[in-house]
């Protein structure tokens, strides 16, 4: 005999509901097109960074609009503008949202495949560089200064030339995002698509198709939004190449290279030895791994390298000292009894091992400050290149003061301290997150300066994640916050005297 | 004299011992979810029945698969996890029962300073239907069973970190269940279902899709007076997910796994105890701790709440 319980069926019913509803993953947050708040006509004259003679760059003089060149030139974008498919307008709307704020995500992403260390002991390997903090510091600020030097080039000849916008002497296009006030050539966006993916390429070569497809859509999209003919692109790309040239190498002279530093000159450079460190700092991972690039600290600066030098930090506490045992003790107390809260901020700042790390964070912070505020893209630029050298130097500092001093972990001296992040191998004082946060919020206030309180507040949050952590001392965090604050200082003086204001 | 009707509340329990742990127990170099049979056996609790139980349970392991080759991290080495975990199952009617769980986790690494974690992971409820049963008299009788339920995060525990209890997901889960009984005391029972895994929001700020899955389980047992045993094989298969890796959010992980055990029971002289062992063992997997699990409860079926 069967038994059948009809009040059963619903559980047959749930099983088949749950089949067939499939939860998606987030989409990815869209950004606004942007229809920027000014046009910045002098931005020609501000000031650059790498003092770019815009007579080297060989841009020519455009076709006149009437000319049957331009002309020819008008119609295929009146076609391909009045044509453009959902998908291209997808695309057009992607791009238009700035190609300076697009180009940086790009970085940030690549940063994050890239930030995964070698295995220990494994040679250096160029076309998979460990995209670690002071990697990134140095990558965002070169990205950001090509950009800004060649979009200041670029503002030069738009206005030297003033050809008028496509859409203003051709009826039929409907324009995605930019401004229709803008004179059109160069196209500020194929200069900015060429000068990143030239830059981006250097330190990723193994990118390099992903890298040219991604410029190629961006140019690309630029005829879709009915923005810029082939011409207006062609001069743009010229100046895209040209200041990127000048931008790399500038790189290759920084001295970057010595960094790693294999041989451990270091500990003679910074007169490390059992006398004048009685405790020095050892890698708490096993195997262990030599400390993360122990020359950094002599990478060449962004700003006036006597003054950026001049933010050292004073020496730390000696290990053993009362004052360093207070501050020992203090992280050994949050170790025994952390807060879901302190994990949480531990967490949230963290930007270890296969992220954009602490500087993309702070790239991140200020793209979406500039996305509300709706920065065209030369002010963009502007923004991020004043804080990417600011941060960069930041790191300079940090990474000479790590070194130098050459203090351990506090798990290193008390193994109870358990934490709530990686331990970073490489010295406590001062702490990195410290470091790039002050600069980037002092920076970022200067900029916004509405924002300025809420900034400071999130970098002494940043600050604070890594005692949480358990990786970091107090002092560690003060000092670093103070010498990046002063660092942050210097950008602001050189934002006051670009010409910007 | 150990009646049918009883011996299945401690069946239904010892399926519980390794299970409900189980669903509880995550862990890992890598977010490694644990043993999981699914808190649903092949046995009615019976109308006003209520059975409970307390389970131990130690799993451990020094190696875990990423992707699906198995990998050793020094800077981790062992990873244990241990588990108190509360049962109890309510039979409404002869057809249906109410099934609850509730573990307390607390995982830790060997190596390395990565500190430990511990706290009420995840409540589960079930309701558990007996749809079909056909006697075939001298040769058997055949239930299918179907149950549905929810796994709801019990506290704030930490989601993503190489050491966790859990990946704070809430599920929804359904499973359709098949069971031979021959006499002398043995059964077959196989059973599939699938789990519905929400997305959950990182520490820090991500929403992280987390995969659901596909769960499987094949068991044969036996029980004499009150003696019980049975072997068991378990196997889940995530829909999507990734594999471990640096900065890669653990819950989004693609964990499958192959497992299999035994469980052991004995009723106590004392009326209404019962104790049990249990073990398993992770044959294959992706994404999850190589775990070697033990366990033990002691199980108690309220006798005031039996009616005659």
């Amino acid at each position: 005999m069967i038994k059948f319980n009809y009040k059963y069926i619903f559980i047959v019913i749930l099983a088949s509901v749950l089949q067939s509803c499939k939860e998606d993953i987030p989409e990815v947050a869209t950004l606004p097109i942007v229809t920027p708040s000014g046009l910045d006509e002098n931005a020609g004259t501000w000031k650059s960074v790498l003092a770019i003679n815009t007579a080297t760059i060989p841009v020519p003089a455009p076709q006149s609009i009437s000319s049957a060149a331009y002309q020819t030139e008008l119609q295929e974008l009146v076609t391909l503008a009045s044509s453009r498919t959902s998908q291209q307008t997808a695309i057009a709307n992607f791009w238009a949202a700035g190609s300076v704020v697009r180009w940086n995500e790009i970085a940030r992403d690549l940063v994050a495949k890239y930030n995964v260390a070698p295995a220990v002991g494994a040679p250096a390997n160029p076309s998979k560089p460990f995209a670690n903090p002071p990697f990134a510091a140095r990558l965002y600020a070169l990205l950001s200064v090509a950009q800004y030097d060649a979009l200041v080039a670029t503002w030069k000849f738009k206005y030297q030339f003033n050809r008028p916008s496509p859409s203003t002497t051709a009826s039929g296009i409907q324009l995605i995002g930019s401004s229709a006030a803008l004179p059109s050539y160069p196209a500020e966006q194929a200069v900015v698509a060429e000068a990143s993916r030239k830059v981006l390429e250097f330190l990723f070569p193994a990118e390099k198709e992903f890298l040219q497809a991604k410029a190629d859509e961006n140019m690309l999209s630029r005829k879709w939004a009915g923005a810029n003919t082939q011409s207006d692109l062609d001069a743009g790309k010229i100046i895209g190449t040209s200041v990127a040239n000048i931008a790399i190498n500038r790189l290759k002279g920084d001295r970057m290279k010595n960094a790693a530093d294999p041989n451990k000159t270091y500990l003679t450079y910074f007169n490390i030895n059992e006398t004048t460190v009685p405790t020095p700092w050892k890698s708490l991972e096993i195997p262990e791994r030599a400390g993360m690039l122990p020359l950094y600290g002599l990478v060449k600066t962004w700003y006036d390298s006597t003054s950026v030098y001049a933010t050292q930090p004073p020496p730390p506490p000696a290990v053993g000292s009362s004052e360093f045992m207070k501050d020992l003790e203090e992280v050994r107390k949050i170790s025994d009894d952390r807060s879901r809260e302190q994990w949480r901020i531990a967490d949230f700042w963290a930007d270890g091992a296969g992220t954009y790390t602490p500087p993309g964070h702070w790239n991140k912070i200020a793209q979406d400050l500039i996305v509300k505020s709706g920065f065209n893209e030369v002010r963009t630029a502007r923004t991020f290149a004043l804080m990417n050298r600011a941060v960069m130097d930041a790191g300079i500092i940090c990474w000479y003061t790590k070194y130098k001093y050459y203090i351990p972990r506090p798990s290193q001296i008390d193994p109870k301290i358990k934490t709530a992040t990686g331990i970073p191998n490489f010295p406590s004082y001062t702490s990195g997150h410290a470091s790039f946060s002050g600069v980037a919020a002092i920076l970022l206030g200067h900029i916004f300066p509405d924002r300025a309180s809420d900034l400071l507040r999130q970098a002494d949050e940043a600050a604070l994640s890594r005692l949480y952590g358990g990786i970091h001392y107090r002092f560690d965090n003060d000092k670093g916050k103070e010498s990046g604050m002063k660092i942050g200082q210097l950008a602001i003086a050189w934002a006051q005297a670009d010409g910007a204001n | 004299m150990f009646k049918l009707e009883s011996r299945s509340i401690y069946l239904h329990f010892l399926h519980f011992t390794m299970k409900a742990i189980a669903i509880a127990v995550c862990l890992c170099a890598s977010s490694i979810f644990s043993f999981s049979q699914g808190m649903i056996d092949g046995f009615m609790r019976g109308k006003s029945n209520v059975t409970t139980a307390l389970s131990y349970s130690h799993e451990s392991y020094d190696s875990y698969y990423v992707g699906d080759s198995a990998v050793t991290n020094p800077n981790l080495g062992v990873i244990t996890t241990n588990s108190l975990n509360l049962f109890a199952s309510y039979g409404i009617t002869p057809y249906l029962d109410i099934v609850v769980g509730l573990p307390y986790v607390s995982a830790n690494s060997g190596q390395g300073y990565w500190a430990k974690q511990k706290g009420f992971q995840d409540f589960s409820f079930y309701l558990k239907g007996k749809a079909i049963e056909k006697d075939f008299g001298a040769i058997g009788k055949l239930s299918i069973i179907g149950a549905a339920g929810f796994v709801l995060p019990a506290s704030d525990y930490i989601p993503d970190a190489p050491v966790a209890i859990g990946h704070h997901s809430k599920n929804l889960e359904a499973r359709l269940l098949f069971q031979y009984r021959l006499p002398l005391g043995i059964f077959v029972m196989g059973q599939g279902g699938y789990i519905k895994r929400y997305n959950i929001t990182l520490d820090r700020g991500m929403e992280v899709s987390v995969p659901d899955a596909w769960d499987y389980v094949v068991r044969m047992g036996y029980s004499y007076k009150s003696y019980y045993a049975d072997v068991w094989l378990n196997a889940q298969e995530a829909r999507s997910g990734t594999d471990i890796g640096p900065g890669v959010p653990f819950p989004g992980n693609a964990i499958s796994y192959t497992r299999a055990g035994f469980n052991l029971y004995a009723g106590l002289p004392i009326k209404n105890l019962g104790v049990s062992f249990n073990m398993g063992f992770t044959l294959s997997g992706e994404n999850i701790g190589k775990a070697t699990r033990y366990s033990s409860a002691i199980v108690y079926n309220f006798p005031f709440l039996i009616k005659k």
